[in-house]
């Protein structure tokens, strides 16, 4: 299993729209990617779960997965959660 | 038969009526036997299929880099959500739910754990996620589909409301036109008719027409018009004004962007008169920079209740709206026993012209005249409003009406409700007035001129009465020794002076008035591109010649001579 733990920087946090750029970033991978945040977790590729974590400014994330080309996978989809505004 | 509306997009269209169902929003409460549940299963996937596919169409039309393209697609990701998809049927199974209520009682929580989340930019999605299982219960109701595909003549589209990812579905090869019962000039629909140049008209409550799908329809948006069933006259006269409207208008567009000065610099503001909003939004197109007299008692001629005040609000906000930050003038209520309220008793009077009028009238119906000034006051917190009275004499009602809009700034604070600066200014229609002005001046911010009352009262002659106006018109040495006085005085005293009457909207007399140092005026819509076009090609000096040598004139017919017949 590889992680990762970021901080988010967005302003308006990971609302729909960067979200969704989110979700079809993990849905590149075959792995399946886990972000957790306040204690929930959910797939990185389900816009439904991850709309009920609370991305907002300055949320700490834990990002991971685990298989086929998981290293990559949570390198992307994290530096998107740090990088999107 | 015929109905009005507010014109979202202005143009002429003819054609089939479609209507745009109503969707049906209804949630199934009853319990599902267990043998039932495959089967609603199947509907949920069907109607969840139905509604991407829709949605996939739609992104054809948009640009990938649009804000609307973005919502539509993160729409999409989440009907797509198998997570999502499982937890309905697992509803649909477990609790014997309706596909409806599944999808329901699903996004209902889904939007409540968004809401709840801390940050009010992620907050506000949760009522995106509602909009979202509204359209999947009407999907599931069969009430989604338009049957738009079929589509093969000119269509007029007639509908409730349409949001703009279903605007982005109509196929816009066949839809001519766009009606709708609901939204105003600044509501999505209208950007997006007026930036497809599809001719729209909203607010229009055609139901009593009784409108059936394929019955020719014409839409005339220069007018504001519907019109069901029209007949090969009123085709020919609509094509005939639609040529029209575009020969003359094209004649003349050419100088709309160009600044209103003469040729030797001297800037005139030009602005225009208006009844209502439709005037407004024609006003931009033609490059007017403000309207100078708004005829808010237009509003409620055909009104059945007197309109309250978050609708006139809501009306002057739409107006200030489409002038983007140029000046709206307001004139509050100009009625009276000559021109009453529909939903009025009658009032006898012998002399309605010289009587419960103008001002007086408002000052006297404090149930009309305060949500007025609410809603005027309110709406300066939107754009530049110039409040202006009419009807005034003297000091004293000047006093009276700065006591009532002193009552309205109380009662809005007392029920923490905002409201912005605004001019404050009124018009000169008697010769009272004019006597008056140096003693109202200070007072003011602006005056303007009415020329029709100012006539009638200094020349004693019912404006209404043609024989009378032939003997004793505007243009006539007394009024004009009159305007000159005005003028004079409201420069002494740095008051901004214009002229809304209808002497101003007569192109010939238009280089008289600048020339008598003028510098606004506020014309009719239809005569202002022409009337732009003459103090363009002229020159100020000349003007000043012009109004000299006019005011120097005492007899009615050499001064007419003088103006009429000057090429």
């Amino acid at each position: 299993m590889y992680k990762k733990i970021i901080t988010i920087r967005a302003k308006h946090g990971i609302h729909t729209r960067p979200a969704a750029l989110l979700v079809k970033t993990a849905k590149t991978f075959d792995c399946d990617v886990i972000v957790e945040c306040n204690g929930k977790q959910a797939s990185a590729k389900s816009l439904f779960k991850l709309q009920t974590l609370g991305l907002y400014q300055g949320q700490e994330v834990k990002v991971s997965a685990e298989g086929t080309h998981a290293q990559e996978a949570v390198e992307s989809v994290s530096t998107l959660l740090e990088t999107l505004s | 038969m015929s109905v009005t509306g507010i014109i979202g997009s202005t143009g002429l269209a003819f054609g089939q009526a479609v209507h745009i169902i109503e969707q049906d929003y209804s949630v199934d409460l009853h319990l599902l036997r267990k043998n039932e549940v495959p089967k609603e299963q199947q509907r949920l996937r069907e109607a969840i299929h139905h509604i991407l596919q829709l949605l996939i169409i739609s992104l054809e039309h948009l640009d990938s880099d649009s804000e609307n393209y973005k919502l539509i697609e993160s729409d999409i990701l989440l009907l797509d959500d198998q997570a999502l998809l499982n937890q309905m049927l697992n509803c649909i199974e477990g609790k014997r739910y309706s596909a409806s209520l599944a999808v329901q009682r699903t996004f209902e929580t889904h939007a409540y754990e968004i809401e709840c989340i801390e940050d009010p930019m992620i907050a506000s999605r949760g009522q995106d996620i509602r909009h979202l299982s509204a359209r999947i219960i009407a999907s599931i109701n069969g009430t989604l589909s338009w049957s738009l595909e079929h589509l093969d003549q000119d269509t007029i589209i007639l509908a409730h409301d349409i949001t703009p990812a279903e605007f982005a579905l109509l196929p816009k090869k066949y839809i001519r036109g766009i009606v709708l019962e609901t939204g105003g000039i600044t509501s999505h629909t209208a950007i997006l008719a007026r930036a497809a140049g599809i001719p729209a008209l909203l607010d229009c409550q055609y139901q009593h027409l009784n409108i059936q799908n394929g019955q020719p329809i014409a839409l005339d948006a220069i007018d504001g018009v519907l019109h069901h069933l029209p007949d090969n006259e009123l085709v020919k006269a609509l094509s005939d004004k639609q040529l029209k409207d575009k020969s003359k208008i094209n004649a003349l567009l050419s100088i709309k962007n160009q600044t209103t000065q003469t040729v030797d610099g001297h800037p005139v503001s030009l602005w225009v008169n208006v009844t209502g909003l439709n005037d407004v939004i024609r006003s931009t197109e033609i490059g007017s920079l403000g309207v100078g007299l708004f005829r808010t008692e237009f509003m409620l001629m055909h009104a059945t209740e007197y309109p309250c005040e978050q609708k006139q609000y809501q009306t002057f906000c739409d107006a200030l709206h489409s002038l983007n930050g140029m000046p709206l003038t307001i004139r509050t209520l100009d009625l009276g026993a000559d021109k009453p309220l529909p939903f009025e008793r009658k009032v006898q009077e012998d002399n309605p012209a010289l009587g419960i009028r103008g001002c007086r009238y408002s000052l006297a119906h404090p149930q009309y005249f305060k949500p007025q000034l609410k809603a005027a006051m309110r709406a300066a917190n939107h754009g530049h409003v110039r409040l202006m009275f009419p009807m005034i004499n003297q000091i004293e009602e000047i006093e009276e009406i700065k006591a009532v809009i002193e009552e309205c700034k109380q009662e809005l604070v007392n029920n923490d409700i905002g409201y912005g600066d605004f001019e404050f200014g009124i018009m000169i229609e008697t010769p009272a007035a004019v006597f008056n002005l140096t003693s109202m001046l200070p007072e003011l911010d602006f005056i303007s001129i009415g020329t029709n009352d100012l006539t009638q009262y200094s020349m004693a002659a019912d404006r209404s009465n043609t024989k009378l106006a032939r003997v004793f018109p505007s243009l006539s040495p007394a009024i004009l020794k009159t305007i000159d006085l005005i003028v004079i005085q409201a420069k002494q005293f740095d008051v901004s002076v214009s002229l809304c009457g209808e002497l101003a909207s007569v192109p010939k007399v238009v280089p008289l008035l600048v020339g008598l140092g003028l510098s606004e005026l506020s014309v009719d819509l239809n005569k202002f591109l022409e009337i732009k076009s003459i103090i363009c090609s002229g020159d100020y000096n000349q003007f000043q010649e012009l109004a000299e040598k006019a005011l120097k004139q005492t007899k009615i017919q050499p001064l007419q001579q003088l103006i009429y017949t000057r090429i």
